[in-house]
Parts: C-alpha cells; structure tokens; sequence
C-alpha cells in the first residue's frame, strides 16, 4: 500500500507534466488544470505517507527495479521514505501546489503556458525524485533532473536577453557541483560496492584508512557531496548562478530558487550526516563556506535595489547559514529551517510577484513605494520579513532560535548573530522602501484571486509552522542516524514554548535583531539623505559587493573569454593547422609532390618509355645472371 | 536450418536493386521501408533463436570459400554483434523513415546506397572470418564516399575523398595485420587466430597496424580530422548513419579483434589509448565549443563522446577485478549505443532543418524555439540526452565509464567526468544562439514539424528515453558475452 502511494506520489506529477507539454497547446484547461490536479493528487499522497510513514522511527525502503544489474553491480530504482525525506516531500509538493494556483493568476497572459505549467510539474517529479530515491543514483538523477527543468524556466522568456544568459549560466554553474556528486557516487562504489542508503549510511568506518593525496577516502566523498551542496544551494564561490537565476517568472523564483531546488544541498548534506560527522576536517570546511556565504551574501543584499534580487541574496544567506550549521552538527536544526524557509521565503517572492504585477513589472524598490495600499500584500510581506528576522512566534524564529541554542562554540555563535542582525538590517530595509517610503506610484494592476489564495496559505505557515512541527523534530533527528542527543536537550527547551520565548526576549540576538531595526528605522525615517550620500561616497566598494566582490566579473568575463580563448586557440592551431594542415593535408600533399618525378616519366612519350623498359630488363637480367 | 545469417546480409543487398528497379514503378521510399521492415522482422525472428545467456557465438554459417588458403566465409552472432546488429537495423529504419521529408533528383540510388550499406554494416557485425570482414568494412566504404559525393553540398568532392583516402589506407593496414595472423594461423577465422601464440613484438606491430584502421573509423584523436568535414558535407542520412553506425565500426573492431587477438599489446598499449580517449574527451570537448558550423560541431562532440568508448574499453586492463573490468567495457557498449541515438538523433533533427532552410552556421539562426517550438523540443530532448543528463540514454554508458575510471585512478575519473561540463557549455551555447531570441527575418519563414515529422523524432524520443530508464534491455542483451570478452582479454597469449 505504502508502496503504491509514494509511487503516485512521485509519478502523477510526471504524467501532467508529459500530458500539458504534448497536448496541452490544445486546450487551456489541459495546460493549467492538469498540472495542478496531478501535484494536488501528489500532495495528498505525499501528506498521507507522512502520517502513516514519518513517525515509524524507522526507513521504509521500496525497492522497485534493477535499474542496471550487471557484474555485482546492483543500482536499483528504489524509494526510501523517513522522517526526513517524508517532510521534504510534503514540503516540495505543498510549494508547487500553492506555486501553480498563483501562477494561473501570475502567468494568465503569457505564451507558452502549457510548457510553462509542464516544466513546473517536471521540476515537482525531480525534486520528488531526489528526496525519495534510494540510493545516490537516483538521487543524481533527480539532482540532474531539477537543474534541467531550472534551466528551462530561468529561459522560460526565451525571446528576451537576460534569460537567455542567466539559464546557461545556471544549468554549467550547476554542472560543476554536479562534478562533486559524480565523484562521491564512483568512489563509494570503488569502496564500499554499493551507493544505496541502507548499504552505505552506517558503513563509513568500514573505509580503510586509504588515502589519496592528502586526504582519505570518506574525506574525498565527503568533499565531493559538498561540491554538489554547493552547486546546487549556491554557496561561495559558485553562488554566481542563484542571483541571475531571477531573469525566470517570479513563482519560479519562488519555488525553485527559495524553497525547494537550492535546499537539496542541505538535504544532501543531512542525509549523508554520519559521514560528515565521522569526518571532521570536511565539517570545518562546510561551516567555513556556509558562514562565508551568510555573512557575505547578506551585506550584498543590504546593497541591491531590486525587489527580487534582494529577496535572491537573503536565501542566499539563509542556506549560508543552514550549511554552515550541518557544519557544526546541527543537521536537524538545519533541517527545521529549511522547511520554516521554505513557507516564509515562497511567501516573500510570491509576495514579490504580486507586488512586481501591480506596479507592473517595477523591479526597483526605489521606485515601487507605497504599498501600504494593499493590506494583503503588506501583512504578507511583514509576516515574511518577521519570520525570516527570527521574531517570536513566527515560524522563523523557532527554527533560528533553536540553531543558535544548539551551537555552543562561543564564535560560530557570534557569527550567527551577526548574521541574524545583518537579515535583520536588509529585511528592515526592504520593508521600508517598499511601504514607507512616500512615493506615489502608478500604476495600479489587481492582484489575481489564485494569488491572494498562495498569499494567504503562505502567510498562515509562515507564521505558525515553526510551533507545529516542534513536536515533530525528534522524529527529523532520530532519522538521521546520528547520536541526537544534543539535539534533543535542545528540542526539549522548545517544547516549553512560553518559557522559549521568554528566554528569547532576554537572549542576546533578539536584543541585537530589534536594536537594529529600531535604528536603521530611525535613520531612514530622518537621516535618508546620509545613507545617500554615504553610498556615494564609497561607490567603488558599493559597486565591488555589488558584483558578489568581484566574483561574477570574474566568471562572466575572465573565465569565459579564456575558456573561449582556449578553445579558439586550440581549434585554430592544433586542430586545423598542426593536425590537419601539416599532418594529413601536409602528408597528401607530400605524397603529391613525390609523385611529380613519377608522373613526369608517364607523360606519354614512347621513347621515355622504351628506356625505362630497357633499363628495366637490363636489372633484371643483371640479377638473374 | 534458414541460414538466416545470410538471408539478413542478403536482403539489404536484394532490397538496394529492388529499389533501383521497382523505383520505376512505385514510390521508391516505399519499396525501401517495406524491404527494411521485411529485415527487422527476421531479426524478431533472429532474436527469438537466440539464448542470451549462453555467450559464445550462435547460429553459426560456414561456408567454404578460398580453400586454398583456408579461407571460409563465417557468420556467427553473439551478444555483442546481437546489439550492434539491433542498433544498425533500428538506425536504418529511421534513416528510411526520415527521407520521406526529403527530395533528391535520384531518389532511388540514394536510398539504395542506404539498403546497401546496412548489409555492409551488418557483415561488420556479423562475420567471423579476417577476409570476409575486410571485404564487409570496405564494401561499406563505397555508398558512403558515393552519397557524400554524389549527395553531399558544395565542398563534398573534397570531403569525400578525404574521407575515402583516410579510412581506405587505415583499412590497407589492417588488411596486413589480418593476413599476417592468417598465415600464421593458418587459417583466417577469428577463433583459430584466439588460439595462435604470438609473441609480444608480433602482437605490438599488428596491435598498430589494427589500430590505425580501427582509431580512424573510431576516430580517435589526433586521426579526427576527416570526421568534422565528411559531416559537413554530407547529406542528412549519410551523416545519421556515419555517426551511428560507421563510427561504431571502429570501436567493434578493437573489442572483437584487438583485444581477443592481441590482448599483451593492448595491455602494453592500454595507458596509451587511455590517453589518446581523455585527450579526445577533454580536448575534443573545448575545440568544439569555437565551431560555428553546426554540423561541425555536432562531429567534434561525436569524437569527445567516442572518446568514452575507447576509455571504457581500455579501462579493463587497469581493472582490479574482472567484474569492474567488464563493468567498464560495458559501459563502452552503452555508450555506443546512446551516442547513436544522441548524435544521430541531433544529425536528423539539423537534418529537417537543413532540408528547409540550407545554412548551417549558427550565426544565421535565431530564435528557432519560438518559431518552431515543437521541433524545438525534440531537439532538446537530443542535446539533452547528449550531454547526459540521467534518464536519457546518453547518461548510461558515461556514468559507467565514469564510475570504473574512478575505480581504476580517481584522478582519471575526476578528468573524465569533466565532460559533463565541458559538453553542456558547447552544446547548449549552440541551442542558445540558435534557439533563443526573436526569430530573424530568415527563419521566420519557416514551418514547424509536420505530424509526420513528429512521429519520426518522437519515435527516436522514445528509444533514447528508453535506454535511459531501462539500460537493462542492453545488458542482459550481451552482459554474458561482454563478460567473455573481458576474460579473454584477459589472458596473455605469449608463449602457448
């Protein structure tokens, strides 16, 4: 029965994908309806398994096919469903749902819809696909999966220069983690034979202490799943691809670059957690890389105007800090924030979107302002901002809190309130050009009903998810098959909601979160013009953040133009001079030319033949005497 | 007992004069579909006969031909020759299938040069005897240089004899190697020259003579360079069949002659080829990212994607078990497979396009997935399943290839598995400029599939997402023999 269901689950969205993309120019109804039907059907079923499967305490592993079974080599199609891969199915599946009612209102006028709805409900298969798989096979393939249906909707407006750009970008940005993945999956196989969770999970001391180079086996795959992680949840220095990625329609924004795609990293990373834990030097760096990006990536979105590039850089910095925190062991706490992150960051884009339709397609939040007129738009984005800022009790603030009570280390913690201040300060930020800031505005565009519906939904799990799933959280880090109990002594503290909250309020980072605010309110309600003329004044480091401190120059520019240098170079000089010029053209013509003397004894004159014919029979007859 | 073998050579030849001389009469696009339908059923019937886990040769014809020498005329089937022979029938069904959207002056010829060439590619595949081989990879020679030549577009008298002269002076090698092991033997049939003792400076210069016919049908670098101009060249189903049979000739001859044969020198020669195939998977990869012409392009990544199938097969010397080993040599197999459907597929689909509107370079195409969106998705299902992405057959055969070169040094597998990269930025440049943007004035003319149309490259869609889900088919297919071949490889021969 079980099996059944996640089959459904997994499958339905595949089929509305095939039917909206074959038949769906056809008729409306097929390329709007279908999809939605098939992801409402998947989200019922990935909800039921939740309820019957996630509090098993134990795996369930439904194995269907031998996808290739040759010479010992057993890669089975299978599924694996626990607590953990259970909450990020409910999560893919409740996203895309509310992700395709928005766009029916989003997307209404567009062209092209029918690809559009398929390519949603493809993305919904593969990232489906990349939490239920069995083994790192099929996790690749949904890995892989995910990335292609991201670069078809980053070019969804393919007519249009930016997209065209952002999605190359994003698919070989993506590729090169996926490098990382490649590797970890051919050197599991070379030492333990087998790439399935049951086989490898709990297996990592049977790695002998091989090494290449200078690390060890487990530290090479371990390193190789970072990659990957940092390919696909855009961590420094391949975070170049995410903030571009925005070129795509802003419910993909939502669903792919926020709240779903980006945080397959960081279920990689969890899933993998007792080969993290076992390999510490590896552990150093995830923090190192994840801290980096938070702290980093979140002053360049204190720095950005428009709307959803900000939104871009604060996801940014939030799966900075999920990664940087799998880094110290807290993979559950992670994990809790990712899914808080998911309601309240798809609340914020989708807000973004609504926001983006009624100025109709204003991107600036200069000249946005004064949205105070919609209170829909307004309590959604408040309640957005206030779950990402950690404020009690909405949904970010259990998952945040619970992160910073989990670390001990007296400065991870440091960093992470700076963090938690700088979300603060952009947030803040954010929040006041876009709806105090008196700038009267035209024009004025309705928002859809399916929208205000996502709002409203989003809204609601944005403020309250974060309480709802406490009671669930021991289940999340029984299954990762690490020693929870740090993790539980932490869980247990919440569980007392009132007294968590109150120990907030008297807590250090809370303090910090609202002191800034109440200042950066201050000054932007009376010293705007300093802040103006500050950032004026330090344009050439305002313009080097901006660039993500250089990087994107350096990619789109440098690399580039020596890649295609390279290949110029190589094409010109070896390819067509050296090998085919000199060598197989150079050897015709060589031949060509040896061959004159020889065609010039054949020229038909009898006499050059009659002496050629003497001097013939005379070696002849010379040899036989 | 049918000798069925021979009846299936048979029919392509028959079929190639049926179209000549019933082309008067009837349609002759349908005299060639009905002759090659006729052939895959007898392969339906080939197949049932066949016992896939018994992996030496099966259905065995001997017929005497040069006694003198002992020369026999041969045909066999194993698991191996089973897939390619599958492979070459499949192809040529849709190569047939596809010149219903074109229209040259001689339609007849062309399509007979076609017939001709599968019963060519298919003696290839089938025989068991050096002389008889030889006759097969040269006989398959002639209706290429003819439809490049004949058929081909403005530069193709160059190309065609560029194409002819290479590969015929490569097999003229070959032919000295196979006589060689003949006389030695006594006897030209590839199980007696298993059994012949040769010793390792023997095996070192007939290992080469072999190599230079086989690395330049493979092509391996640096022997490439006649495949980018035969391909630009070439018309639309002289390029399909070029990339996925001709190409697949080269890389069947090192696994059923060099490797079995000669198996000291190619383990004397394995890091050699190993890399000669990462240079051609590296270098291959970024030269073909500069390319402006498509079809060029589409060749060189042909080359870099060849370039796994020499790996794999190479990599079982630096093996540690026999398992890994044939794993890899497996992967060879595949990858052979997809690449027909991957680059064959790409040839096609730019063949539609070529048919409507005769440019090639990427610059004079724009916008093509607004004008023409249905043929626009085949053709990226194509680069997609060519660039690997899992679930498309071109994923299969590189992940495994990938999966035993880690095995073997993972800095090897590391360099290899760069092509992931490398083939997306090249292939997916080219879909860039070509299909995104506003069409231009020059495209904008054009029609999107017909449902004819459709169907063919939905029928191709079909078999690469096959192979993509179910590799499996393939592998129970010649798993037994492919495992034979690796033992045999296996065992030194010096001094029996």
């Amino acid at each position: 029965m079980i099996n059944q269901m996640a089959l459904i689950s997994l499958f339905v969205p595949l089929v509305g994908a095939g039917l909206a993309r074959i038949i769906g120019h056809r008729s409306s109804f097929i390329a709007q309806y279908i999809p939605i039907i098939g992801v409402l059907i998947s989200w019922l079923f990935a909800c039921a398994l939740f309820r019957d499967v996630a509090m098993l305490n134990q795996p369930v592993d439904l194995y269907q096919f031998y996808w290739l079974n040759y010479q010992g080599y057993t890669l089975e199609f299978g599924l694996w469903l626990d607590a953990l891969s259970l909450m990020m199915m409910v999560i893919v599946t409740s996203v895309s749902l509310l992700v395709h009612i928005y766009s029916l209102g989003y997307m209404q006028k567009e062209p092209g819809l029918h690809c559009y709805f398929a390519y949603v409900s493809f993305f919904t298969f593969a990232m489906l696909l990349l939490v239920m798989g069995n083994n790192l096979l099929i996790v690749f393939m949904g890995w892989e999966g995910v990335g292609v249906a991201s670069y078809l909707l980053i070019g969804f407006w393919q007519t249009k220069a930016y997209p065209e750009k952002a999605s190359i970008k994003a698919f070989v940005v993506n590729r090169i983690g996926d490098l990382g993945l490649l590797f970890a999956i051919g050197l599991m196989l070379k030492a333990l034979g087998d790439i399935s969770f049951g086989g490898v999970l709990d297996q990592v001391g049977k790695i002998g202490a091989q090494s290449y180079g200078v690390l060890t086996i487990p530290e090479w795959i371990c390193f190789g799943l970072l990659l990957a992680a940092m390919g696909k949840s855009a961590q420094m220095p391949l975070q170049v691809w995410l903030p571009d990625s925005m070129a795509g329609p802003t419910p993909i924004s939502a669903l792919i670059h926020a709240a779903t795609m980006v945080t397959a990293g960081i279920y990689l990373i969890a899933r993998f957690a007792p080969w993290f834990e076992a390999v510490p030097y590896v552990g150093h760096w995830v923090t190192l890389i994840g801290f980096t990006t938070m702290i980093l990536m979140g002053i360049v979105a204190l720095l950005e105007y428009d709307i959803k590039r900000i939104v871009a850089y604060s996801t940014l910095s939030q799966l900075g800090m999920m990664i940087g925190v799998c880094g110290i062991s807290g993979y559950g706490f992670s994990l809790f924030h990712l899914a808080t992150h998911a309601a309240f960051k798809a609340l914020l884009f989708l807000t973004a979107g609504a926001i983006i339709t009624v100025r109709d397609h204003e991107q600036d939040i200069r000249n946005i302002g004064a949205m105070r007129s919609y209170p829909l738009i307004h309590l959604a984005m408040f309640i957005g901002l206030a779950s990402m800022m950690a404020i009690p009790p909405l949904g970010g603030f259990f998952s945040k809190d619970s992160m910073l009570l989990f670390v001990k280390d007296p400065l991870m913690l440091t960093i992470m309130v700076l963090g938690a201040t700088i979300t603060a300060l952009y947030s803040t930020r954010l929040y006041y050009w876009l709806f105090w800031q008196s700038y009267d505005a035209k024009p004025n565009h309705p928002v859809a009903l399916s929208m205000k519906f996502s709002l409203i939904v989003l809204t609601f799990f944005s403020a309250y998810l974060g309480y709802m799933m406490v009671p669930f959280l021991p289940y999340l880090v029984g299954s990762l098959g690490i020693d929870p109990k740090a993790s539980l002594v932490v869980i247990e503290k919440m569980s007392d909601t009132g007294a968590f909250i109150d120990h907030a309020f008297a807590s250090m980072p809370l303090t910090l979160v609202l002191l800034s605010t109440s200042i950066l309110f201050y000054i932007y309600w009376s010293h705007i013009s300093k802040l103006t003329s500050l950032r004026e004044r330090f344009a050439l480091v305002v313009d080097w953040i901006s660039s993500q401190y250089g990087l994107n120059p350096l990619y789109e520019n440098s690399i580039v133009k020596i890649y295609s240098n390279t290949s110029h170079y190589f094409w010109q000089y070896i390819d067509r001079h050296l090998i085919d010029g000199a060598g197989v053209e150079g050897t015709a013509r060589r031949i060509f030319n040896l061959s004159k003397p020889l065609g010039r004894m054949s020229d038909g004159k009898l006499y050059h033949y009659v002496t050629i014919m003497v001097i013939g029979l005379l070696v002849l007859l010379l040899g036989l005497l | 007992m049918i000798p069925m073998l021979s009846l299936l050579l048979g029919s392509g030849i028959l079929g190639s004069i049926a179209v000549i001389y019933l082309g008067q009469y009837i349609k002759s696009r349908h005299v060639a579909l009905v002759c090659c339908t006729l052939t895959l059923l007898l392969w339906a019937f080939i197949t049932q006969q066949m016992d896939f886990q018994d992996p030496s040769i099966q259905l065995i014809e001997s017929y005497s031909w040069i006694d003198v020498l002992n020369i026999r005329f041969i045909l066999g089937i194993d698991g191996l020759s089973y897939v390619f022979v599958t492979l070459t029938l499949l192809v040529n069904f849709i190569v047939i299938l596809s010149t219903y959207w074109l229209e040259y002056e001689d339609m007849g010829f062309y399509l007979a040069l076609f017939l001709f060439m599968q019963s060519m590619v298919a003696g290839v595949f089938l025989t068991f005897d050096a002389i008889a081989f030889y006759l097969f990879w040269e006989g398959m020679l002639i209706p290429m240089y003819l439809c490049i030549g004949m058929f081909g577009s403005s530069q193709r008298s160059k190309a065609a004899m560029k194409f002819f002269l290479y590969t015929f002076i490569g097999s003229l090698c070959m032919l000295v190697g196979l006589i060689y092991m003949g006389f030695s033997a006594q006897s030209f049939s590839f199980m007696a020259m298993q059994d012949l003792a040769l010793s390792l400076t023997e095996q070192k210069w007939l290992f080469l003579a072999l190599l230079f016919a086989f690395a330049v049908k493979v092509p391996m670098f640096p022997l490439h360079t006649w495949l980018p101009d035969a391909h630009t060249e070439a018309p639309q189903s002289g390029s399909v069949i070029l990339a996925a049979l001709m190409l697949k000739v080269g890389a069947y001859g090192l696994m059923r002659l060099s490797l079995p044969l000669l198996p000291d020198a190619s383990h004397y020669f394995a890091n050699f080829m190993i890399g000669l195939s990462l240079v051609a998977i590296i270098y291959v990869g970024i030269v073909a990212y500069s390319q402006r012409d498509i079809k060029r392009l589409i060749a060189y990544s042909s080359v870099a994607h060849m370039g796994f199938v020499t790996l794999g097969i190479f990599l079982a010397f630096g093996a540690s078990t026999i398992e890994s080993a044939s794993f890899g040599y497996m992967g060879a197999v595949i990858q052979m497979v997809a690449h027909a459907f991957g680059s064959g597929a790409l040839f096609l689909a730019f063949g539609w396009l070529y048919q409507r509107y005769p440019i090639r370079e990427v610059e004079h195409y724009r916008g093509l997935a607004t004008q023409i969106p249905k043929f626009s998705m085949f053709f990226l299902l194509y680069v997609f399943s060519t660039i690997g992405v899992p679930l498309t057959a071109g994923f299969v055969g590189e992940w495994m290839v990938i999966v035993s070169a880690i095995a073997m040094s993972p800095l090897l597998g590391g360099l290899c598995a760069l092509t992931i990269v490398i083939s997306s930025i090249y292939l997916l440049s080219m879909f860039r400029s070509v299909f995104f943007g506003e069409p231009n004035q020059a495209v904008s003319s054009l029609k999107d599939i017909d449902g004819y149309a459709y169907g063919v490259l939905l029928l191709v869609a079909i078999l690469i997402l096959f192979i993509g889900v179910y590799p499996q088919l393939i592998i129970d297919a010649c798993g037994a023999s492919i495992r034979q071949l690796t033992e045999v490889a296996m065992i030194s021969k010096v001094g029996i």
